[in-house]
């Protein structure tokens, strides 16, 4: 009886010293994450730089403002679309990928591949946006050969919104696509050999031994990837939306996505009513983000319990 | 037989010319800049962007060396900021995530859930704006740049995963001996954990040294600009740069140097780490 006692003494011991190593972690969260919370309050304000949280109240005015304006169902379409292209053709080129890298022999060959693939993740979306210019602007390489196909003298594509759906998935892709494809195959080198041995004798030819056994295994994997990236389906990729495009008018007019349409009210926007809108806009993307990804989590959990989040 | 290896030979000939495009796409848009910038002015405004420059011309990285106050000093920015986020968020992170793998640590459940909740709720850009500099006063401060960033959730669960892969019994033995729990930690976790450690700086070298947004927030004035805000703001900045030089390369070449000098760090680095960078990403997917 002593004895455990002591035990539990001891344990709330470390348990307090353990709890010390989390305090420089939580006190960022808290000044970084947590206090600026209470601004979401801007979004329910007629907001003045001068009375901050004191401005005084209007409901879900700001809120009927966006979706009156009618930027709000454009701007949540483009992030849900776009999202929602992204999530689907990022899922089969990677599969693909992965696919193909399984069937390599050669493991040097493989590694090399990989390797470059890599490459533009470790570049910024700015830079990006910059490497994107030399193949789009009006010296640019495909623009060159657009232009003359089209009869059209120093074309560019950064003067209207025509490709720019193409343009910006093959980006998404190009950036992401590689590390995407090796999380893949790290999960069908993972499965059991003894399936493909079986499949062999049986004579099954490559492209079966993919629809019967590789992809079949990989579902629940490709389940999770995808509903997590569902959960994040009303954030965007600021970077991509912003440097991509290099934020030029005609582009962002279609192309305009939650993130870039905040950022530019924060940031570049003189109209007084600003800040309630931004604030507001954020809201409603923090509050759908939050149900989607409790939702996703969720339907993730009943498939694997392993990988939810939490 | 003879035919089988002939088609096995077929079959990898087709992947790896397959894998091969891949890889050239990857890396082409990199290639086409390197060579832009050894393009000259006139070259690129007559006959546009070329894989090979009609002609050569170093002078975009001539002019890029001989000023020393603007991208020299966005690089010593970065530098500074990549080096004092690195040691502090290792520090926070590690300090974090170790509690967060001890199963039956009493606040796990809690901790976890408080860091977790910022990845799916935050108050929003405008909010966080007006409190970093309202409030914080942290506008054009050089640690703002640092701050901000010092604990990134995902890594915490990353850092997690590592930690909780080592068994709990190595660690019970040294607790019963009466080791304290930093002694623990800094003894036998962290020297245990040292791939996943390194895996998590990496991910912290990257993101410190391509962050642009806090930047853009934050900072205004030039002698602050890290690297990729001094890229962002790049055609004031040519114009202070070319001023009165007589022949002056593209803007074109110039703006892809500078791309190409901000790249080259992160390259080095991921050469280096690559083993620890594929063994961060497969070791969320693979439990």
């Amino acid at each position: 009886m002593a004895k455990i006692k002591k035990y539990s003494r001891l344990t709330r011991k470390r348990d307090n010293i353990l709890l010390t190593m989390c305090i420089p972690g939580l006190l960022k969260l808290i000044v970084f994450a947590y206090l600026p919370m209470i601004g979401v309050y801007l979004a329910f304000v007629d907001y003045s730089p001068r009375l901050n949280l004191a401005s005084p109240f209007i409901g879900l005015e700001n809120f009927k403002f966006f979706f009156k304006s009618g930027d709000a169902f454009r701007i949540i379409g483009t992030t849900i679309g776009t999202n929602f292209l992204f999530i689907l053709v990022g899922l089969v080129i990677a599969l693909s990928l992965a696919v193909l890298m399984n069937e390599v022999r050669n493991k040097f060959f493989l590694k090399f591949v990989q390797g470059i693939s890599f490459i533009p993740y470790f570049l910024s979306w700015l830079v990006v946006g910059y490497l994107f210019t030399a193949f789009l602007d009006n010296h640019g390489i495909i623009s060159k050969v657009v232009g003359s196909a089209t009869g059209v003298k120093d074309y560019s594509f950064y003067t209207s919104s025509d490709h720019w759906l193409g343009i910006l998935t093959f980006a998404n892709m190009w950036k992401s696509v590689g590390v995407t494809a090796v999380i893949y195959l790290a999960n069908i080198i993972g499965i059991d050999k003894e399936f493909y041995e079986a499949a062999e004798l049986d004579g099954a030819s490559w492209i079966q031994k993919v629809f019967h056994i590789t992809l079949p295994s990989l579902i629940p994997m490709i389940c999770v990837m995808t509903l997590m990236n569902i959960g994040n389906i009303v954030r965007s990729d600021f970077g991509l939306f912003f440097f991509v495009t290099r934020n030029s008018g005609p582009v962002m007019r279609v192309y305009e996505v939650i993130d870039t349409y905040v950022y530019k009210l924060t940031m570049e926007s003189t109209a007084s009513d600003a800040v309630q809108r931004a604030a507001a806009a954020g809201l409603l993307q923090s509050i759908t983000g939050m149900v989607l990804v409790t939702v996703s989590n969720a339907v993730v959990k009943k498939i694997n319990k392993e990988s939810s989040l939490y | 037989m003879v035919e089988s290896k002939s088609k096995t030979f077929t079959t990898q000939l087709i992947l790896w010319v397959a894998l091969g495009i891949f890889a050239l796409i990857s890396l082409i848009p990199l290639v086409l800049a390197i060579s832009i910038t050894f393009s000259s002015g006139e070259s690129v405004m007559q006959n546009g962007y070329q894989f090979i420059p009609k002609e050569w011309s170093v002078e975009a990285y001539t002019v890029l060396f001989k000023n020393f106050d603007g991208i020299w000093r966005a690089y010593g920015v970065s530098l500074f900021v990549t080096f004092f986020g690195l040691v502090s968020s290792l520090i926070v992170t590690v300090l974090i995530a170790y509690p967060l793998s001890v199963a039956d640590f009493r606040y796990r459940g809690i901790v976890s859930f408080v860091v977790f909740f910022t990845m799916m709720f935050s108050g929003g850009t405008i909010s966080y704006y007006i409190f970093t500099v309202k409030y914080l006063h942290l506008k054009n401060n050089i640690w703002v740049l640092v701050v901000t960033q010092i604990l990134v959730p995902s890594n915490v669960f990353l850092l997690r995963t590592f930690f909780s892969s080592i068994p709990e019994s190595i660690y019970e033995s040294a607790r019963l001996d009466g080791a304290s729990e930093y002694k623990i930690l800094f003894r036998m976790a962290a020297p245990l954990n040292v791939p996943g450690i390194i895996t998590i700086g990496l991910f912290i070298v990257l993101q410190y040294w391509n962050d642009y947004i806090t930047g853009m927030l934050f900072i205004d004035i030039q002698e602050l600009y890290p690297l990729q805000l001094l890229l962002y703001r790049y055609s004031n900045y040519i114009k202070d740069l070319t001023y009165g030089t007589g022949s002056l390369p593209a803007d074109e070449s110039l703006l892809m140097a500078m791309c190409v000098i901000a790249t080259v760090p992160m390259l080095i680095v991921f050469m280096f780490f690559q083993k620890y960078f594929v063994r961060g990403l497969t070791s969320g997917a693979v439990k």
